[in-house]
């Protein structure tokens, strides 16, 4: 059309336009190779052609380099710039040069807790799974001093909001620490925001009490889980667990933490599928949390699952082997 | 090494220390009372580090004494524990934490029941129904696992108890010789001897 116009305008100015020609075949473009490279395909940069060549082979290599046998053969014997025996007479003429062998003495881990993980002093774990419009969070009720048992009603997930749980396993005295400055934390942000806090905010209000005792913190691994109301009103399972200095791993499945992680993980990848209905999502949580304990000698001595639906929540108290 | 020992009953709690202060190897002392009275119905004994125990003690003695003078009402057990608890936790992130491990056992004479709270020096707190500090928990556990009964009364108590001073003396290598023995219940507290 547009050249049907132009043939139209060329006869009424009466002009002769030489680029008629060009404006009929279209402009093409490629794409140049790299200067370097006499081609764009990409086996060529694969260094395959380097690797034939026997002068710059050994650094193209793609599986161990043999070299050929004539540059095996006549390799000039390992040389350095001075013989042995210069430079035993350098080191004896000149005392400065003999090294001194400092010993760093073994670092001490604590005056008081020696050789130990702090992680794993008190023992216990604490697993979160999503559900179908639901959660559960379920934790062991151990309390022990390495291997002595203390208690077994020591509970380690605390209720934030309605619909909000938060298991502290880790460090006991930090537990029952956090539980009270979360507390606190959330009482406040009542007062100010006149509202319950929403679960997304409180995993950050999680991360950043706990990032601020960065380089002193406290011994434990946050595992919440909660409902969160969406804007058009329906209802969305939420997980988070963060490790000790407050980094959030937002999970869709399930979260783990505690002395018997290593197993709530394998247990749990086993068991756990995409949207259990409640009472399936509470049978698999306490059979995950339950098996993965008993092969943990510091979790274990009884068990409490916590299941949040939109309309309710039942926390169930579970016997657990007591060896 | 001190040894303190408490368990409760039907209406009670017996805390039981031991008596000898020692330093290195030596026995210094052999009537010392490692049980301090904080308020009228509540109980606590403390082991640990010489010098920080009754320094700690004292000082938590002092305050719990203060808030009753104040209020005229002396702190609840469970309210007094968390109390003490919040002072080992704070103090252990301090420059100069103290090492002292405590049972504080009290009667709630608003709901009528015995709380027993084992504390450590780390802050680590716990409502138990029996507990012990020391090279004695290792023996007294096991033991009070088999023998405690919530629904004893101090008679049975007291005899639990015994057992319990009975097994660290037949198996501990260093056995204490006296152990002090003080029970609270809603007449307030009282020492008994053993």
């Amino acid at each position: 059309m547009s050249s049907i116009v132009n043939n139209i305008k060329d006869k009424v100015t009466g002009k002769d336009n030489s680029s008629k020609q060009n404006q009929e075949s279209e402009q093409t473009f490629t794409i140049q190779p790299h200067p370097a490279q006499k081609t764009n395909d990409p086996r060529d940069l694969q260094g395959n052609n380097f690797a034939a060549d026997p002068k710059v082979g050994a650094f193209h290599a793609r599986e161990p380099y043999i070299p050929p046998p004539e540059i095996k053969n006549n390799l000039p014997p390992a040389q350095c710039t001075r013989s042995r025996e210069e430079r035993t007479r350098a080191l004896v003429l000149h005392p400065s040069t003999v090294l001194s062998v400092h010993h760093f003495p073994p670092r001490q881990a604590s005056r008081y807790l020696p050789n130990m993980s702090i992680m794993e002093y008190n023992g216990g774990s604490v697993i979160a799974m999503v559900g179908k419009e639901c959660v559960a969070i379920a934790s062991d009720l151990r309390l022990g001093n390495q291997a002595l048992g203390i208690s077994s009603n020591f509970q380690k997930i605390f209720p934030m909001t309605d619909r909000i749980y938060l298991g502290l396993p880790g460090l006991a005295t930090d537990v029952t620490t956090l539980k009270e400055t979360f507390r606190y934390r959330l009482n406040m942000y009542k007062i100010k925001e006149e509202r319950e806090i929403e679960p997304q905010t409180f995993a950050h209000l999680v991360s950043s009490t706990l990032y601020e005792r960065r380089f002193a913190p406290w011994f434990i691994e946050p595992v919440m889980a909660g409902i969160e109301k969406t804007p058009s009103g329906a209802y969305k399972p939420f997980i988070a667990a963060t490790d000790l200095i407050g980094c959030i791993n937002f999970a869709k499945d399930f979260v783990v933490a505690g002395t018997a992680s290593t197993k709530l993980f394998g247990v749990a990848e086993g068991l756990w599928e995409p949207d259990l209905e409640p009472e399936d999502l509470f049978e698999t949580c306490a059979q995950t949390l339950l098996n993965a304990v008993d092969r943990d000698a510091y979790s274990g001595w009884g068990a409490e699952v916590y299941l949040i639906t939109k309309d309710k929540v039942i926390k169930r108290t579970l016997k657990g082997r007591m060896d | 090494m001190d040894i303190s020992f408490a368990l409760t009953g039907k209406g009670y709690v017996i805390v039981a220390a031991d008596t000898t202060a020692a330093r290195s190897i030596v026995k210094m002392k052999v009537d010392e009372d490692k049980i301090k009275v904080l308020s009228p119905h509540l109980l606590m004994a403390y082991s640990g580090e010489p010098g920080d125990t009754v320094q700690f003690a004292e000082y938590i003695e002092r305050n719990i004494r203060l808030y009753h003078i104040r209020n005229t009402y002396a702190l609840r057990p469970p309210s007094a524990a968390s109390w003490i608890r919040r002072s080992l936790a704070d103090s252990l992130r301090s420059r100069r934490p103290y090492a002292v491990n405590l049972l504080v056992g009290g009667y709630d004479t608003s709901t009528h029941t015995p709380h027993l709270y084992w504390i450590d020096y780390l802050g680590t707190m716990s409502e138990v129904p029996f507990a012990a500090h020391g090279y004695g928990a290792y023996f007294a556990l096991s033991l009070l696992d088999r023998y405690h009964d919530p629904e004893a009364s101090v008679e049975e108590g007291l005899a639990t108890l015994r057992r319990c001073l009975d097994e660290v003396a037949k198996r501990l290598v260093v056995t204490p010789e006296k152990y002090k023995v003080k029970i609270v219940d809603k007449d307030g507290v009282r020492e008994v001897e053993i």
